[in-house]
C-alpha cells in the first residue's frame, strides 16, 4: 500500500505533533481550572484533599483514544492511500512536466532546475500503484503528449529522464487543457478499449446510465466491473 | 482594573432628572436645599408658633398676634436643610471580579451608580463628595454647582482604579475624622472585610449619619458557573484554595454567602442603617427607580406616609 499525497515520513510528521498537541490540551483542560475570586471565606473547604488525588490523571481515556483516531483517520484520508493489495481500481494520472527554456537555468544554490524536476516526478511516479495508468506531457510552448496512458513504468521512466528543456515560455493553460482532453478522452474511451474477462469485445453488454455496475449478461453478472477495472461506464456501440 | 471610560449614556442621564435624593432621618442646623425637615428652623415654610424667649430672633416675632394679644409669639418656620451627600466607592481589589467581563465587575457598576446617584444630587444643587477607599481613603472629590459639573465628576471617577485589601477600620475612622458634619452616606462595596464590617458601620452610623450600605454582588459570586477541580486564588491576599465544586458543594456555598448578606442586613437595621444588595446584572435604571430607599419614588412615598 502506498500513500499518494503524503510520504509515511510526512504523515508521521504531521500525526504526531497535532496527537500531542491534542493529549496536552486534554491534559489541560480536564486539570484544575484556576479562577480568582473576591474571598475565599464562603467555599467549602473540606474537599481539597480529595481533589489532589485525582489531580493530572486522565478522567475519560476513550474520548482522547477517540479523538485521536479521528485525527489520524483524517490524515490518512488527507495522504490517499492506494491499497493495492486489497483490489482498488485503477486511476489514471497526468503528469506535466515542465520543459520550458527557463528549466534550463539554475536556482539561486546553483543546481540546475530540470534534474530537480525529473527526481521529483519519477519519486512521484514511483508512489504510484503500478497499474495506475499514466499521461506524461512535457509543457513548453507547444505542450505535447509525451507517453500517452500507460502502465508501463520502464518507458514512463524513460521518458522523464530524456525530458529536456526546449527554447520556447511555458504555456501552462495549454498544457492543463491537453491534461484534461486526453483524460476526458481516455475516460469516455476506455471502456471500449477494455471488456470483462467473461465477454471479451463485448463492451455493449455493460450499461450506459453512469458508472460500471456489473455485466448485463446473466452468467458473469457478478464481479464484472471488479474484473473490468473502468471507473465510466462503455458506450454503446 | 480601571473604571469604564463611558459611565451613563445621555438617554439615562435625562432620565436621571426626575430622580431626588432624599434622606429619612433629619439633621439639625443645615439649611438651604430642597428636602424639608421636621425640624424648625430658617425657611420659607410656615410650622407653628411658640412663646418668645429671651434670645430669641426679633424678626422671627408674630406683631400682629402682639397687637391682638399683648403676648409676643415667635413663628417657627420648616427648615429646608443642605444636606451634604458623600458616596464612598469600594475600590479594593475584589471589586474587581463577580463579573463574566470587566463590565459586569462590581467596581463597573459601582462606579455607573456613583455616576448616577451624584447627577441626580447635581441636578437638585446638592454637593456631592465621591471618596474612594479600599484599606485607606484615597483623595476624594466634591462635586457642586449644579448638572454642568457632572462631566468633570465623571472623569474623575472614570480615573478611579482597583487596588489594595477591604478594610472599614480605618477608612471609617479617618472618614469620621475628615466629615465631621453628619450627613447622607452611601457605602457602595461587597463588604468582604476580613476584620469585620459591623463596628465600623456602626461607628459610623453613630455618629448621625445616615447610611445607606449598597451591597454590591456580581453573578458569580453568589452562583459560581464553575463545575469541577478549581484552583482558587483570593483577589486580594496571597491564599489559594482547591476545591472541587459539584452540586452539593455549590449549594453549600450560596448557604454561606446568603447568611452574610442577611448578618450585614441586621447589622444595617441595627445601626438604623439602609441595606440594599444589588447584583450587578440589575439595569441601573431599575435599582435607582424601585430599589434605592433614597432614590426610589414609591420608598420615598412610604418614608413620607410614615414620617406623617
Amino acid at each position: 500500500m502506498g500513500l499518494l499525497n503524503l510520504a509515511l515520513g510526512q504523515l508521521l510528521g504531521l500525526f504526531l505533533p497535532i496527537a500531542g498537541f491534542l493529549v496536552a490540551l486534554y491534559f489541560y483542560d480536564r486539570s484544575r481550572r484556576r479562577a480568582v475570586v473576591s474571598t475565599l471565606r464562603f467555599w467549602p473547604r473540606r474537599l481539597a484533599p480529595a481533589v489532589r488525588q485525582r489531580h493530572k490523571r486522565i478522567q475519560h481515556p476513550l474520548s482522547l483514544l477517540l479523538q485521536i483516531v479521528a485525527l489520524l483517520l483524517l490524515l490518512l484520508a488527507i495522504a490517499d492511500p492506494r491499497p493495492e493489495a486489497l483490489g482498488a481500481p485503477a486511476k489514471h494520472v497526468v503528469i506535466v512536466l515542465d520543459t520550458s527554456a527557463a528549466m534550463a537555468l539554475s536556482d539561486n544554490a546553483g543546481n540546475p532546475i530540470m534534474p530537480q524536476a525529473r527526481a521529483l516526478a519519477m519519486a512521484y511516479l514511483e508512489r504510484l500503484p503500478s497499474r495506475d495508468r499514466i499521461l506524461l506531457i512535457e509543457a513548453d510552448g507547444a505542450p505535447r503528449v509525451s507517453v500517452p496512458f500507460s502502465a508501463d513504468r520502464t518507458l514512463l521512466r524513460a521518458a522523464i529522464l530524456g525530458a529536456a528543456p526546449g527554447r520556447t515560455a511555458l504555456d501552462l493553460r495549454a498544457a492543463l487543457d491537453l491534461a484534461v482532453g486526453t483524460l476526458r478522452l481516455a475516460l469516455d474511451s476506455g471502456g471500449a478499449r477494455r471488456a470483462c474477462e467473461a465477454c471479451r469485445n463485448r463492451p455493449r453488454h455493460f450499461r450506459r446510465d453512469g458508472f460500471v455496475r456489473q455485466c448485463r449478461e446473466p452468467d458473469h453478472a457478478s464481479g464484472a466491473s471488479a474484473r473490468h477495472g473502468l471507473s465510466r461506464a462503455a458506450p454503446e456501440p | 482594573m480601571r473604571a469604564p471610560p463611558e459611565l451613563l449614556s445621555r438617554e439615562m442621564l435625562e432620565r436621571l432628572e426626575r430622580l431626588t435624593i432624599r434622606w429619612s432621618q433629619s439633621f439639625r442646623g443645615r439649611i438651604g436645599g430642597d428636602i424639608v425637615s421636621r425640624y424648625s428652623g430658617v425657611g420659607h415654610e410656615f410650622l407653628d408658633h411658640r412663646h418668645f424667649q429671651s434670645g430669641d430672633d426679633l424678626r422671627a416675632v408674630n406683631w400682629r398676634a402682639y397687637m391682638r394679644l399683648e403676648r409676643m409669639f415667635l413663628k417657627l418656620f420648616r427648615s429646608e436643610p443642605r444636606i451634604p451627600v458623600r458616596i464612598l466607592i469600594d475600590t479594593s481589589e475584589s471589586m474587581a471580579c463577580g463579573g463574566a467581563s470587566v463590565a459586569e465587575s462590581k467596581f463597573a457598576y459601582a462606579c455607573r451608580l456613583a455616576a448616577a446617584l451624584c447627577y441626580v444630587g447635581l441636578v437638585r444643587l446638592e454637593t456631592i463628595v465621591l471618596q474612594p477607599f479600599s484599606e485607606t481613603l484615597a483623595d476624594s472629590f466634591r462635586a457642586h454647582g449644579g448638572r454642568m459639573r457632572y462631566a468633570q465628576a465623571a472623569e474623575y471617577i472614570s480615573s478611579l482604579r482597583t487596588g489594595g485589601l477591604t478594610a472599614f477600620q480605618r477608612p471609617v475612622r479617618d472618614y469620621l475624622m475628615k466629615y465631621r458634619v453628619p450627613g447622607l452616606t452611601f457605602v457602595l462595596s461587597d463588604f468582604l472585610d476580613p476584620g469585620g464590617h459591623a463596628l465600623p458601620l456602626e461607628h459610623l452610623a453613630g455618629e448621625g449619619h445616615e447610611v445607606h450600605l449598597l451591597h454590591l454582588a456580581g453573578p458569580a459570586d453568589r452562583a459560581p458557573s464553575w463545575r469541577g477541580e478549581l484552583e482558587l486564588f483570593d483577589a486580594e491576599s496571597d491564599e489559594t484554595l482547591v476545591v472541587s465544586l459539584d452540586d452539593d458543594s455549590a449549594r453549600e456555598y450560596r448557604e454561606a454567602y446568603d447568611e452574610f448578606c442577611r448578618s450585614l442586613e441586621r447589622h444595617a437595621q441595627r445601626s438604623r442603617a439602609h441595606y440594599a444588595h444589588l447584583s450587578t446584572t440589575e439595569p441601573l435604571e431599575q435599582v435607582l427607580f424601585r430599589q434605592l430607599p433614597a432614590t426610589s419614588p414609591d420608598a420615598i412615598k412610604a418614608m413620607e406616609a410614615l414620617r406623617a
